[in-house]
């Protein structure tokens, strides 16, 4: 059984920073990394490959497919660290300018590429953009099932069962393998590779795709194919007054109390 | 255009929007689907809906409902499906594109026609920013959250105010010349469903109405042992407010229930204040507390993240800061 498992590099948002009109925000440069998400995508993923491994007869084979720019390279070594048997890359200065629909195009291909999967894993939105619209996206453009928002998920023989976290209630869906799920991040605790798996992870194979490997061009999938145009990205208008309150703490209490009170939010 | 939300009050809003802007949106059809879909498509007769269509066949999968949605945009050749950005709306709007070849904005908080077109607006960077956005293609799926599409007094007056309590109007309020909309069947075999629905387990509720409170006091990793809690629920008495957490407190450590945490997979409120106590101020979190009128922080670490997110921050420790906050409260409340 083969699980892939969709990673986003996304930017580290702790450390974002805006140009002086304090609303515009400054992306370059800005660190990368491992979306949280994926993850607990991942982690789900090798979690069925060891359960399957202590199984005679069944085996898992896990890869981490990503599309992106060749800056992927750092994170899916994490990805291959935490347990990713493989992993798949596509590379290619136009999908740079891809939506979410251009993303979900490549990854298509590039599942089909590889001969199809038994299960897709996704994380439910990026930790950046949150458009969450590449599962759907996905299963789709494969013509798959789908479970999404996913907290807890169970394979039985060839059958999927997931609980769906909705708003007030946990769904319970069922379908047949193949399918796309997209999972939240209640749904595990990912773990933290050790230095032995760290070391390893270089030698694991990775291969690396660009748009011709999959019989794309880069105007169907990148900027040019863009279904979206951004108007502006901004930071809300609105700014936080940002008054620290200095002094010994029963100073600073009664400076609270007295903005509190000036604010008019006190009961 | 086309409007469906698996919650009829979101619908309701989305329709009254739909009516609104008509001259460039097209006639209004609404889709109503699932459990007692007849019984509830009758208050849709008076909502705008020219026609509604209804079936109770349609399983509430997310490729399902992509399908019977589709099927319905073709056959009435609609340029816009409006879903609620519901979870389960929000997971359907993006299939439903992909099989219309539509662009797609599957959370948007804003809703507007500036113009002649269509402008959306979306959080985006983890929160931190507002994406105002237009789509390109000739067919548009848009998913918006509750408020989104709410008009403005110069739409259609009274109708805000209804559609927030969910009060279904009259055909003569307004629109006295329009006839009430006619319910129809699919006019195609409800989607084959891959996907099923065995069973549903209502999540445990204690009753807590973050969503409508005025006044939450946050807690975060800065509580070091759940034994502490009731010096912030004291607190939280003391000012009026109810208790909200971060994600490790309710879901890692189970200190709270997962219905008061704040964030990206919890609640976002929009309290008048939002007292945070040792809350570092991770994406993840602060999504949930942007909607925030005023934002109080307290914490150790002067350079935690919150305080840049906040109209007011105490560097201190919280074992100090809420025990004196408390007692100061309620010498206020008896003098």
């Amino acid at each position: 059984m083969r699980i892939v498992v969709c990673l986003k590099q996304v930017y580290d948002l702790a450390q974002l920073r805006y140009k002086s009109d304090g609303r515009t925000p400054l992306l370059e440069g800005l660190p990368l990394q491992l979306g949280s998400f994926e993850k607990n995508a991942l982690e789900q993923a090798v979690q069925f490959k060891e359960a399957a491994s202590r199984e005679p007869g069944s085996e898992v084979e896990v890869v981490a497919l990503s599309a992106g720019s060749a800056k992927l390279q750092e994170s899916i070594k994490e990805a291959l660290a935490m347990g990713a048997d493989r992993a798949v890359l596509v590379v290619d200065p136009a999908l740079g300018g891809a939506d979410a629909a251009g993303t979900a195009r490549v990854l298509a291909a590039a599942i089909q590429k590889l001969g199809g999967a038994d299960l897709i894993l996704l994380g439910e939105g990026s930790d950046d953009e949150y458009t969450g619209q590449i599962p759907s996206r996905l299963a789709a453009l494969l013509d798959l099932p789908q479970i999404t928002i996913v907290r807890s998920l169970e394979l039985e023989g060839g059958l999927i069962r997931a609980a769906r976290d909705l708003e007030h209630e946990l769904e319970i869906v069922e379908c047949e393998r193949p399918a796309v799920v997209s999972v939240t991040s209640e749904l595990n605790t990912p773990r933290l590779p050790p230095l032995s798996a760290i070391l390893k992870a270089g030698r694991k194979p990775m291969d690396t795709w660009n748009l011709h490997d999959l019989g794309l061009s880069a105007d169907s999938v990148g900027g040019p194919a863009a279904q979206i145009e951004v108007l502006s990205n901004l930071a809300p208008a609105q700014a936080r007054k940002n008054v620290m309150l200095e002094g010994e703490v029963d100073r600073q209490v009664e400076a609270l109390l007295a903005a509190l009170e000036r604010e008019g939010v006190l009961p | 255009m086309l409007v469906w939300s698996e919650r009829d009050i979101l619908a309701h809003e989305l329709l009254l929007f739909a009516g609104a802007h008509r001259g460039l949106l097209g006639p209004t059809y609404a889709a109503v689907f699932g459990e007692q879909a007849t019984a509830r498509a009758e208050a849709y007769r008076s909502w705008e809906a020219a026609r509604t269509y209804v079936s109770e066949a349609v399983e509430p999968t997310d490729e399902a409902l992509a399908h019977a949605l589709a099927g319905l945009a073709e056959h009435l050749q609609v340029k816009l499906v409006l879903l609620g950005a519901t979870r389960r709306g929000r997971a359907t709007a993006p299939r439903l594109a992909q099989i219309l070849g539509a662009g797609c904005v599957s959370e948007a908080v804003e809703l507007a026609v500036e113009d002649g077109q269509l402008i959306t607006s979306r959080f985006t960077l983890g929160g931190n920013t507002l994406s105002r956005e237009r789509i390109l293609t000739a067919r548009k799926v848009i998913a918006a959250v509750p408020g989104a599409a709410a008009l403005g007094p110069e739409d259609t007056p009274g109708g805000v105010a209804e559609a927030a309590v969910g009060a279904p109007r009259t055909a003569a309020s307004n629109h006295a010349e329009r006839a009430a909309g006619e319910l129809l069947p699919l006019p195609f075999q409800p989607p084959v469903a891959r996907a099923r629905v065995v069973r549903r387990e209502p999540k445990p509720r204690a009753g807590a109405d973050l969503a409508g409170s005025e006044r939450l006091v946050c807690i975060g990793r800065g509580l070091e042992r759940a034994e502490d809690l009731p010096l912030i629920q004291e607190l939280a008495e003391a000012l009026g407010a109810e208790l909200a957490c971060t994600r490790p407190l309710s879901y890692e450590y189970g200190w709270l229930p997962e219905e008061r945490m704040l964030g990206i997979s919890g609640l976002r409120p929009s309290p008048r204040l939002m007292l945070s106590l040792g809350v570092s101020g991770q994406v993840q979190h602060t999504v949930g507390i942007m909607g925030s009128k005023l934002i109080v922080a307290v914490n150790r670490e002067a350079s935690a993240p919150i305080f840049k997110l906040a109209d007011y921050g105490i560097v201190g420790d919280l074992y100090q800061v809420a025990p004196r906050l408390t007692a100061r409260l309620r010498e206020r409340s008896k003098g």
